[in-house]
């Protein structure tokens, strides 16, 4: 950059400083801002007593803790029907309700009695 | 080019410059002060936009440049007029206990004072921050020749009006 004396003249007058009192007046309100910031919601909703809120979840993982700790177990084996019971059942539903309704039901032979064959045939309403 | 901006240190390390320009556009204290003031309140809210930014300084003095336009357009000609015929432009520069550069300095002042506002903005950007025309060009949305001539008619009108004190002193 090429400057003649009169320009380089011009360049060595030192302008004046900015007054120092100007940085807190211009950072001093925006780092109050920063520290004014509202705090999330869920602080604030705590915030009053944060310990006893704390303390009050700590008081309902314990209740949680025990009760999952005393469940009795269950017999699952015990629950399941197995299948021939089942059969049995539906028969006897079957017919009970041809006994309400006046029909005559054939009684079947147990799957147990049929021919291996005809065991897949579960029932005849005549 | 940091990722991270803090505000205190873009303050600390641009803040003079931003001043002495936003000074010479404004020839006002006040008007420096509310401009730097809204600056760097906008800057506190969203530091990201300096992210990715090349020349933080020229970006800022974009912004500073911006302002004060906006600032002198909103402003009506008879305020302006009022308020230069209330008070004398302040001195922007540095007083000197040598009476021939404090004579200088007056005058120089004065006659910056009566260059339009683009001149006197070429003349800053050129002398005062060392600015290429290119950079210059870019910083205020014009031209490459349009930045030359603005400087240079800048520089003629000083010297013309400079020159008795001038010769004088040297």
């Amino acid at each position: 950059m090429n400057f003649d004396e009169f320009e380089a003249k011009l360049r060595q007058q030192p302008r004046r400083e900015i007054p120092a009192k100007w940085r807190e007046e211009i950072l001093g309100p925006l780092r109050r801002d920063e520290t004014d910031k509202p705090a999330p919601w869920w602080r604030q909703w705590l915030w009053p007593h944060p310990a006893a809120w704390g303390a009050l979840a700590a008081v309902w993982v314990a209740i949680f803790a025990l009760a999952y700790a005393g469940r009795p177990e269950q017999p699952i084996a015990s629950a399941r029907s197995s299948a021939p019971d089942m059969l049995q059942a539906f028969e006897e539903r079957t017919r009970l309700m041809a006994e309400l309704s006046g029909e005559v039901v054939e009684s079947l032979p147990s799957p147990a009695d049929r021919p291996r064959s005809a065991r897949r045939v579960s029932q005849v309403v005549v | 080019m940091p990722d991270v901006f803090d505000l205190e240190e873009l303050y600390d390390e641009h803040v003079q410059a931003l001043y002495a320009y936003c000074l010479e556009l404004t020839r006002s204290d006040a008007d420096t002060k509310d401009i730097l003031q809204d600056l760097f309140t906008k800057l506190s809210r969203q530091l990201k936009i300096l992210k990715g930014v090349r020349n933080v300084r020229a970006y800022l003095l974009r912004l500073v440049h911006n302002a004060a336009i906006d600032l002198m357009r909103r402003r009506g000609t008879r305020e302006k007029y009022v308020q230069e015929m209330s008070k004398e432009a302040p001195q922007i520069f540095e007083a000197s206990d040598d009476t021939d550069e404090e004579m200088f300095r007056w005058a120089l002042n004065g006659a910056l004072a009566e260059l339009p506002e683009e001149q006197r903005a070429a003349v800053h950007l050129r002398l005062w921050e060392g600015m290429k025309f290119e950079e210059m060009a870019d910083l205020l949305g014009i031209s490459l020749n349009t930045v030359a001539s603005r400087y240079r008619y800048a520089i003629d009108k000083l010297r013309q009006r400079l020159r008795p004190l001038y010769n004088e002193i040297k």
